[in-house]
């Protein structure tokens, strides 16, 4: 199957520019890693519905935005897209990259990431309400995942953990127990950064965990900006243990766990740059979760909450 | 059974890295990422270096100081699975000698 053909009635038809039809002239400035991003050309709806959905990381109006990156947002007709049954199917984004461009395809949305010379993109969806909000957080998470790795960083798929000594991330694909040891963590008295995706970034010669609008069933408060002290390669086992992780497997579990850049055969040297860099500040474990039991008193018996 | 003048190269969508001992290897069209010990980063380090089968093993053989008919059979065995696995694919044959 080639590029878009699954999404699009007409994958010929993929706009060739950022440009297009806006929903409106409202913007929205966002704080996150990596930013400030700035969403143009949205409606009313379409701004109300992405304060709703990212709140806790908008900018107020008229704040400084220097240096953001610029995303966007277009309209267009709901025939541009194919329809199929969804029952089943898991969700993926179809990622055409170039060395000056990604084109982004998914279900009811297209995107368009270029560097002219820098960073800036564009989303075309007919989605409105909820469907609108998950376009521009899919678009925002591919956004972000290119701009951290052009500021020595990584958007990594994982549950982020609080313990006394810093950020833990325990990297795993859907499936992996993230969520389930999140849930578990909060029970236990543990503070959670996000179940599903967060942000690392070099500050000075600090590695942090920098807040970030992506999560599946726990998302934190956006305040927190701890230090990156453990690398945990996540998985499910009878008992809750840590093992040691070689540099290799590290960097690998990073990659495999590196959303849209992983995939980008034209980034792949910025990437495992940043994420050797990334790793060389951290730990290094394998951590054996036996989901039900209690997990700090097994990981990090010094970290316990009292 | 790999004859001693094969000669392998890697595939273009496959990336290759050292990180002392081991090694990870990428298949971008996957994406997929292995870990590779040091043995086996070593082989691949010597496929990209265009050996022959009989070249690759002696010198292998030479380097961990073992016998060349003890390490035929698995270096085979771990070409085999690194082309069945899409790493590597055979460009022909080249002078064993």
């Amino acid at each position: 199957m080639s590029f878009g053909d699954r999404f699009f009635r007409n994958p010929d038809l993929f706009p060739a520019r950022l440009a297009g039809e806006p929903w409106g002239e409202r913007t929205l400035a966002l704080d996150l890693a990596g930013g400030p991003y700035v969403f143009r050309g949205l409606g009313a709806e379409q701004e109300a519905l992405a304060r709703g959905h990212f709140s806790g990381f908008c900018l107020p109006a008229g704040a400084p935005v220097a240096g953001a990156v610029d995303c966007h947002a277009m309209r267009v007709v709901d025939d541009e897209f194919s329809t199929f049954d969804v029952r089943g199917w898991e969700f993926t984004l179809d990622l055409d990259p170039t060395p000056d461009s990604v084109r982004i395809a998914g279900l009811g949305l297209m995107a368009r990431l270029e560097w002219r010379p820098a960073l800036r993109a564009a989303f075309w969806t007919a989605a409105t309400g909820a469907g609108f909000a998950g376009a521009i957080e899919n678009v925002l998470r591919a956004i972000v995942s290119y701009r951290l790795l052009e500021v020595g960083g990584a958007l990594l798929h994982s549950a982020g953990i609080v313990a006394e000594d810093g950020a833990w991330l325990f990297l795993g694909r859907s499936g992996a127990g993230k969520s389930t040891l999140a849930r578990l963590s909060l029970d236990e008295g543990r503070s959670v950064l996000s179940d599903d995706l967060n942000a690392v970034v070099l500050e000075g010669n600090r590695c942090i965990v920098a807040p970030v609008p992506f999560a599946g069933d726990h998302r934190g408060l956006g305040t927190e900006r701890p230090r990156l002290t453990a690398i945990c390669k996540l998985r499910q086992g009878s008992a809750t243990r840590l093992d040691p992780l070689s540099p290799a497997e590290g960097l690998a579990t990073m990659l495999a766990a590196a959303p849209f850049v992983n995939q980008d055969r034209h980034r792949l040297e910025p990437l495992l740059r940043n994420l050797e860099a990334l790793l060389a500040g951290c730990r290094r474990h394998t951590a054996t979760i036996a989901l039900g039991a209690p997990v700090w008193d097994r990981l990090a018996p010094e970290a316990v909450v009292a | 059974m790999i004859p001693g003048e094969a000669v392998f190269r890697r595939k273009d969508d496959v990336r290759f890295r050292i990180i002392a001992p081991e090694a990870i290897v990428v298949r971008q069209s996957g994406p997929e990422v292995l870990v590779l010990n040091e043995v086996g980063a070593r082989i691949l380090e010597r496929i990209d270096s265009g050996e022959n089968m009989v070249t690759l093993v002696a010198g292998l053989a030479e380097e961990y100081e073992v016998e060349p008919k003890r390490l035929e059979s698995d270096v085979a065995a771990f070409i085999e699975e690194l082309a069945a696995g899409g790493v590597i694919e055979s460009v022909g044959a080249a002078d064993a000698s």
